[in-house]
């Protein structure tokens, strides 16, 4: 097969028909200086869909109407630093039990070093004088290493003596489980037999009523040796 | 310029704005929800009216403003709160008043033969007992001065008469000389502590005591004869000066001793030391009438005021207030107190505001402590008032049925209390509602004190209530708004389960509705048929409200600023920086200004934003200004 010859240009020679040609506009003699529209004219007079009356620059500012119902059974976290559900227990003792912090019950108490060693505990309420400790349990209580953790902390303190109470915080939104689960723990007149009135039962597992009528006798020498009346 | 041209006025100040775009809109929301406790509890968000619930009042009475779920401002009668998601009403007094001996001085229990023994504190001086198959019959009647206590241990019922030989008197009723000799005499109060028996004499700042339990050896004197041998060397002096002991009682294995001025505490080594100072508290005459240990703590009263003593730190418990009309109702004395069961109770007086500044009766009442909340069983006898403290005015006896025996003025009543939670009666009999008790809730505010509320219905869940024309049993719900003394009805609830109740007993049809800033529920439970064996019960009250708060608008608008605009077939004869100018300084006014809108209606507005918008540049205006043609869009405030 003989060899097919292949042409090859050597030039390039612009087309007649294609060649460009620049226009010139002529230009004013000074230019505005333009600006964007969203920067001259305010978001709420061209968007007429929009909460248009305008105060401040975000619009009406709405003011947040009333607290919120938890908050009104919490002590404030300007007094008391913890999450929500450990300001409502700390509402219920200082107010509903009469007791004192600091005293009757210490908030987040540092046990055995607290957070500053390995091992250490820091526990929500401790009772020290009932051997009583309330953990108040978030949503994260059910994560293995949250768990196998809490798990291993129950145990020392029982070695200690203490008994440990989990609060789950959905537990302490409802102020009648609350109500119900308190008084168990701090051996108070519950809704004895399961009942928890109108609104159901706790089926937790709080045996704290026959121990806290045990120990409410040997509280008073604790305390009168602790304190030497 | 002129002022006479445009659609609205600013200032004073006429003005033309481009009709389409104005605009005018409230600025308050419709219906902010409720913020207290036990608001909204159930699925609200969906629905236009919003719940607030009461079921379960344990939290107690006191609360003046709906700011716990659980609390409500105060009952009136016998009403029972302390049994979970139920209030109904309390069992009710039995009289069984001494007629032949009433000047009773207070009651022990001789647990060994379970007989009630009273003493007499008057003129009558005997000590009698009461069984409920025979009455009251006599035990001592040694006549020429009052009897000052009596005291049971296991084996015998020690009797002690002013300045006369301590008495003793045996199951079986025999009765001989108790004490070292005559001398021991005028006992005041005896306790038993630390396996000793403690007494002090009327008057005295000495404790004596003895291991015997006969009593035999309880001297009654220091030097009888002066002959600087001390007789009783193992007495203890509570504290120097002037004021003598008023009671005892055996704690957390210390025997407290209360003085006019103060706490002692004596422990193993009999030596009184003071742990508590209230001398500045002296002139109470009624101080420490309550002396009782509860769940682990000590109750005393001083003056009005409880207190919880846990061996290191005072707590007061106080009860809260009563009600809300002036004079308030509020504990002034106290009579005495005992444990029993779950339950701390206490004999006080009150003075009643139902009866407003018109009021002169005290009443005395029966108050129930379950560690959280104070209640009010019932009010037990009207016009009477605590002089004196009188020792142990209230005793539990546990046999069945258990009943707390109580001894006010010259009366006996047994009152039945509850083993655990369930009911007892008796329940008194109540022929007509205006002598029903009642259940007063707290001012319901919704959080908002100053909104206005607009009701038109509330629910209210009860059971064991009974038309049969035997048994009429029903609850009927009052009401007042605002702190009105005129009250009005919601009318009665006659079925069990749910009823709704409409505003002034009306129909659902139209809807009647109550507006109002506050509002107090009464519910007054009625056993018309004089069963006693039954109450109504109350499970639930559900208010259905709307709040409304005050109305604001806001109005927003564009202004057409231009040299000598046309309007109408007129036209104005301004500057546009005339205009300008005009509506910068109103926007910089600090004080309200006068708005008329395009309707010629009048508002006290505050110019919140001014905006201008560039439009044409045109030749400068007559006065020389620069005329540039713009749209200012306005934004107003309504100021109220």
């Amino acid at each position: 097969m003989s060899k097919k010859a292949v042409f090859t240009p050597t030039t390039i020679y612009p087309s007649k028909f294609g060649k460009r040609k620049k226009i010139h506009i002529p230009q004013p003699d000074y230019r505005d200086y333009i600006l964007r529209k969203r920067d001259v004219v305010r978001w709420e007079d061209i968007n007429l869909e929009a909460d248009w009356h305008t105060v401040h620059k975000r619009g009406v500012r709405r003011p947040r109407v009333g607290e919120d119902q938890l908050e009104a059974r919490a002590v404030q976290r300007e007094y008391v630093n913890g999450t929500l559900p450990e300001r409502i227990v700390y509402k219920y003792l200082t107010d509903r039990m009469r007791m004192v912090s600091g005293i009757d019950f210490d908030f987040q108490s540092s046990l055995d070093g607290g957070r500053l060693e390995l091992g250490g505990m820091v526990v929500d309420f401790l009772f020290r004088f009932l051997k009583i400790i309330i953990q108040v349990q978030g949503p994260t209580h059910t994560q293995f290493l949250r768990a196998a953790r809490d798990e291993e902390q129950a145990n020392e303190l029982a070695l200690w003596g203490y008994d440990v109470f989990g609060l789950e915080d959905t537990l302490i939104y409802d102020e009648y489980l609350f109500e119900e689960a308190m008084r168990r723990m701090f051996a108070l007149p519950a809704g004895m037999g399961g009942s928890g009135g109108a609104h159901g039962s706790y089926e937790g597992d709080y045996t704290g009523t026959e121990k806290v009528y045990m120990i409410f006798q040997e509280i008073q020498d604790n305390l009168i040796l602790q304190f030497g009346v | 310029m002129t002022t006479d041209l445009g659609d609205i006025s600013l200032g004073g100040v006429k003005y033309r704005v481009d009709l389409t775009s104005y605009k005018e809109k409230d600025l308050a929301d419709f219906s902010p929800r409720a913020s207290v406790p036990g608001g909204s509890v159930n699925m609200a968000e969906l629905l236009l009216y919003q719940p607030l619930s009461m079921t379960d009042w344990r939290h107690g009475f006191g609360f003046l403003w709906h700011t716990d779920a659980m609390g409500y401002m105060r009952s009136y009668g016998d009403i029972d709160t302390r049994q979970p998601g139920a209030v109904m009403m309390a069992s009710t007094k039995t009289d069984i008043s001494d007629t032949a001996d009433p000047q009773k001085g207070g009651l022990v229990l001789f647990t060994t033969s379970n007989v009630i023994y009273s003493w007499s504190a008057g003129t009558t001086y005997g000590v009698r007992k009461f069984s409920w198959s025979t009455g009251w019959s006599d035990v001592w009647k040694p006549g020429t001065s009052a009897i000052l206590t009596c005291f049971a241990t296991a084996d015998y019922l020690f009797m002690s008469q002013y300045n006369t030989r301590l008495q003793k008197l045996t199951s079986a009723g025999v009765q001989s000389d108790a004490g070292l000799d005559a001398n021991s005499k005028s006992w005041k109060q005896f306790c038993l502590h630390n396996g000793k028996i403690y007494a002090y004499q009327t008057g005295s700042n000495i404790l004596h005591w003895s291991s015997d339990p006969e009593l035999d050896d309880l001297e009654g004197n220091i030097d009888a004869n002066s002959d600087g041998i001390d007789d009783d060397p193992t007495h203890i002096v509570v504290g120097a000066g002037k004021h003598s002991i008023i009671g005892m009682v055996s704690y957390a294995n210390y025997l407290y001793v209360f003085r006019a001025d103060g706490v002692w505490v004596v422990g193993d080594d009999d030596i009184a030391r003071r742990v508590l100072d209230f001398s500045s508290e002296t002139g109470g005459s009624l101080n420490y009438a309550l002396r009782a240990i509860y769940n682990g703590y000590l109750y005393f009263n001083v003056g009005p005021n409880i207190y919880q003593w846990n061996g290191a730190r005072l707590t007061d418990v106080t009860p809260p207030r009563l009600g809300d009309r002036y004079p308030y109702s509020e504990v002034r004395y106290y009579g005495g107190g005992v444990k029993a069961g779950n339950y701390l109770y206490v004999l006080a007086e009150y003075f009643d505001d139902e009866a407003g500044s018109t009021a002169t009766d005290s009443i005395v009442c029966l108050l129930s402590f379950d560690g959280v909340g104070w209640h009010k069983l019932n009010d037990i006898r009207i016009g009477t008032t605590y002089a004196s403290v009188i020792y142990d005015p209230i005793i539990f006896d546990p046999s069945s049925p258990r009943r707390l025996i109580i001894n006010i003025d010259q009366s006996t009543y047994a009152i039945n209390q509850p083993y655990r939670n369930v009911p007892v009666s008796p329940f008194a009999a109540n022929l007509s509602t205006a002598t029903a008790p009642y259940l007063k809730s707290p001012r319901l505010d919704m959080g908002f004190r100053r909104v206005q509320k607009s009701v038109p219905s509330i629910l209210v869940e009860a059971d064991n209530l009974s038309t049969v024309s035997t048994e009429s049993r029903y609850l009927t719900v009052d009401y007042y708004v605002d702190g009105s003394t005129t009250i009005e009805s919601f009318g009665s609830v006659t079925a069990n389960g749910i009823t709704e109740l409409f505003p002034n007993q009306q129909d659902a049809d139209p809807a009647p509705t109550q507006e109002f800033k506050n509002m107090v529920l009464m519910v007054r439970f009625v056993n018309a048929g004089a069963l006693t064996t039954q109450t109504p019960i109350l499970e639930g009250l559900t208010v259905r409200f709307l709040m409304r708060p005050d109305v604001f608008y806001g109005y927003s608008f564009g202004i057409v600023i231009a040299e000598n605009y046309l309007y109408g077939t007129e036209q104005a004869s301004t500057s546009a920086k005339d205009l300008r100018d005009a509506l910068l300084t109103l926007r910089d006014s600090k004080a309200p200004i006068e708005f008329i809108d395009i309707y010629g209606d009048t508002h006290d507005v505050y110019i919140s934003s001014v905006s201008l918008q560039a439009q044409e540049r045109h030749e400068n205006s007559e006065d020389g200004t620069n005329n540039i043609e713009s749209l200012i869009v306005v934004n107003l405030v309504e100021a109220k």
